[in-house]
């Protein structure tokens, strides 16, 4: 094996665990999205089952301020647009990731192969 | 639940190697880890609904006008008087909370409990497939393994 080949795995191998620290990460703010988009959605759901007259209070700190309901609503609607736009985003770089992290380990496959090959010769 | 491992996967257990067939168990432990922990979450949300319901049943017509104490932290309190027994005000989440009569609340809350109760049926049902399909795994691991020995033994006392 030489010292040239060496490196250079060394260093594929390094990358490589770059991409999959930076694939979790991406992987778990998904998750956390994925639970505000559920709640989000639950509160939404029940905005729309009360009638108009409701009172709604929004927790500012430890106090209850009583809102508007239209307000209320139009406020969780506008968070579950921007985190639906969100999840899209990262779901698009997760993809592309995943696609990286497949080279990469091809690549170090290959370079595993072409050093064992010499080392046998 | 997670979208990662929906991909249509016909390849044969056996043709794997062992090493790889280990992977695959590793990751079979996990996904079913995960999923027995939000089972119990599941279920731990489900009891703090049915205590909100109990809690609201308490509140009878009797209870009008008495004194009650007010926690204002975990260590003090101050008395006060129950002026309201007809609505309760519910947490839905997201910081919203919302004023509603004492009969919706519990509508609420049940509602709340069979949702939970649908997605612990889902996960279980999940836990139950991962299940089997571990088993099947380990079968076949233990089948490769006793092969391999075979095949050891055979070679050493081909060698004699």
């Amino acid at each position: 094996m030489s010292e040239q080949q060496r490196k250079r795995l060394e260093s594929e191998t390094m990358a490589l665990q770059k991409l999959q620290k930076e694939y979790s990460t991406l992987v778990a703010s998904r998750q956390k999205l994925d639970s505000q988009l559920q709640e989000n959605t639950l509160v939404s759901n029940e905005f729309k089952l009360l009638n108009d007259g409701a009172r709604v209070y929004k927790m500012i700190g430890p106090v209850l301020v009583p809102q508007d309901k239209a307000e209320a609503t139009a406020n969780v609607d506008k968070r579950l647009e921007y985190i639906t736009d969100e999840l899209g985003r990262i779901e698009k770089r997760i993809a592309q990731q995943a696609k990286e992290q497949e080279e990469k380990s091809v690549e170090i496959f290959k370079l595993q192969m072409d050093i064992q090959g010499i080392s046998k010769a | 639940m997670s979208t990662a491992d929906a991909k249509p996967q016909t390849i044969n257990l056996e043709d794997l190697p062992l090493p790889q067939l280990h992977k695959i168990k590793a990751q079979l432990e996990e996904e079913m880890d995960g999923l027995t922990t939000a089972f119990s979450h599941m279920k731990q949300a489900q009891a703090t609904f049915r205590e909100c319901t109990n809690c609201i049943d308490a509140l009878t017509p009797d209870c009008q006008d008495k004194t009650i104490l007010v926690p204002l932290t975990s260590s003090l309190y101050v008395p006060g008087k129950l002026s309201n027994i007809d609505s309760v005000v519910i947490d839905i989440g997201t910081g919203y909370y919302v004023e509603k009569p004492k009969a919706d609340a519990v509508t609420y809350y049940n509602s709340k409990m069979d949702y939970v109760q649908a997605n612990a049926k889902a996960i279980q049902d999940t836990v139950e497939q991962k299940q089997a399909s571990y088993r099947g795994l380990l079968e076949i691991m233990q089948y490769k393994i006793t092969q391999q020995q075979q095949a050891t033994a055979e070679k050493a006392s081909a060698s004699k």
